[in-house]
């Protein structure tokens, strides 16, 4: 399998600071990869470069084998993204959230099956202001995968998440997986990176330090973390 | 553009709104309020009321659809849910399009709310067709809803946009608001037929350029 995720010397400045310096990246379809680092390195802002939400100040960027930003609209066709913030409306119940969204997207979906598949069916008719927390951020993968997407973003999806949420939470993504999809996850926690993932890129000032394979002993992800620090 | 798309996001708004009410019951108290004020203001049957019925009808507009038009796009900014229309595969023009047509049911509604209880409280005799009467003033709204959205889509990332985006929207309303006033007052007051009224064209070609140019921009408008 190819490489899903290219970047290339990517750059993005804003008001004259760099917030990402020369990232290089390759991340292969199917695999399960981290953005590690401490808060400030840069991860958020490669997750919303590769989301479509922030253009490159300079550099390569193809994900599915597009090009951004020019071909940013096959890009979102491609990709789901779940961050901290759920993107969902509390007026809305969780059925029309989901409706909501399959119409900016242009998909037909079974609202009720894909809320079976992160354990709301029982709650598609309520408001999603009277949801928790944890019930908001598995509503919030629902709407990052109606679409079918062929990569799966996470920027600190955990943040927040009591030790059950979190644990369901893991669950579906390791599901998810397991079914072949790409997961880029970007947290500042090494033991969910390990768990999670089977590569890490280490992220630190807006430049990648190592890439580490977290298949094996996670000492040496502990050390280059421990540097940072 | 995608006007399905356009009128998806312009639904989930109305249903938003309908379901909380908050910004609609606010609306519709401003416009009872501001009505009853000038009523209780000015003599009963005052001839001078005939003259100054078309700028009071648009106070109570612009100052009503203001405070509707900032929580367009505001609200999305400030609850994080922009980036979740981001992400889709919706442009800017279908985001700028559904929250021009949301705004323009919330006016609307201000509008069949606000005109009869005018007619009604002051006791108010148009001198031309009333399908005149309403024609312009929706026109005039269109206008305004149109400037005001894209406006409001320009400052929303700015300190203090509640308060900027009247700052911004005033000027660039001028050509909606002053032309409408003058073509409502030659339909009220005159009895002038729409097909006479000049600033009605003024108008009209005012809402192609601001929504000719707001469409254009969509897309770097709404980037971070």
């Amino acid at each position: 399998m190819g490489a899903i995720i290219e970047v290339e010397k990517l750059v993005r400045r804003f008001a004259g600071t760099k917030a990402l310096d020369g990232i290089d990246l390759k991340v292969e379809e199917g695999e399960a990869f981290a953005l590690l680092g401490p808060n400030g390195a840069g991860k958020t802002t490669l997750v919303r470069v590769l989301s479509t939400l922030l253009r490159p100040t300079s550099g390569k960027v193809r994900v599915c084998g597009f090009a951004l930003p020019e071909e940013r609209e096959e890009v979102k066709k491609r990709i789901g993204l779940v961050s901290h913030n759920p993107f969902l409306y509390n007026e809305l119940t969780a059925a029309e959230n989901l409706a909501f969204f399959a119409e900016l997207y242009g998909v037909d979906i079974d609202v009720e099956a894909l809320l079976a598949r992160v354990c709301l069916n029982h709650r598609s008719e309520d408001l999603v202001g009277a949801f928790s927390q944890g019930m908001r951020q598995r509503l919030s993968i629902a709407r990052a995968l109606l679409h079918d997407p062929k990569i799966l973003i996470l920027d600190e999806p955990t943040a927040g998440l009591d030790l059950q949420s979190r644990s369901d939470f893991y669950a579906m993504v390791k599901d998810l997986h397991a079914r072949g999809g790409t997961i880029v996850l970007a947290t500042h926690n090494l033991e969910e990176a390990s768990y999670l993932c089977t590569r890490a890129a280490v992220l630190n000032k807006g430049k990648v330090e190592t890439i580490l394979d977290l298949r094996g002993e996670t000492a040496g992800a502990e050390e280059a973390l421990g540097r940072l620090r | 553009m995608d006007a399905r798309k356009a009128l998806a996001i312009a639904r989930k708004d109305l249903r938003v709104e309908f379901r909380s009410r908050a910004t609609i019951q606010f609306l519709l108290l401003f416009s009872f309020l501001t009505l009853l004020m000038f009523n209780f203001a000015s003599p009963p049957f005052s001839p001078a009321l005939r003259e100054v019925g078309p700028g009071l009808l648009w106070f109570v507009f612009i100052f009503a659809g203001m405070l509707g038009l900032s929580r367009a796009f505001i609200k999305e900014k400030e609850l994080g849910t922009l980036e979740g229309l981001m992400l889709a595969p919706v442009g800017g023009v279908e985001i700028v399009l559904g929250k021009v047509v949301y705004n323009l049911c919330l006016i609307l509604l201000v509008e069949l709310f606000s005109v009869p209880l005018f007619i009604a409280l002051f006791d108010y005799r148009v001198a031309g067709s009333m399908l005149d009467m309403i024609l312009v003033l929706t026109l005039g709204l269109l206008g305004f809803v149109v400037v005001g959205s894209f406006v409001s889509a320009v400052i929303m990332g700015a300190r203090g946009r509640e308060l900027v985006l009247q700052v911004v929207a005033m000027p660039l309303l001028l050509p909606v608001v002053i032309p409408t006033i003058l073509a409502l007052r030659r339909v009220m007051a005159d009895g002038a037929p729409l097909a006479r009224i000049g600033e009605v064209r003024l108008v009209l070609a005012y809402i192609i350029i601001m929504s000719t140019l707001s469409f254009l921009l969509s897309d770097s408008v709404l980037e971070e």
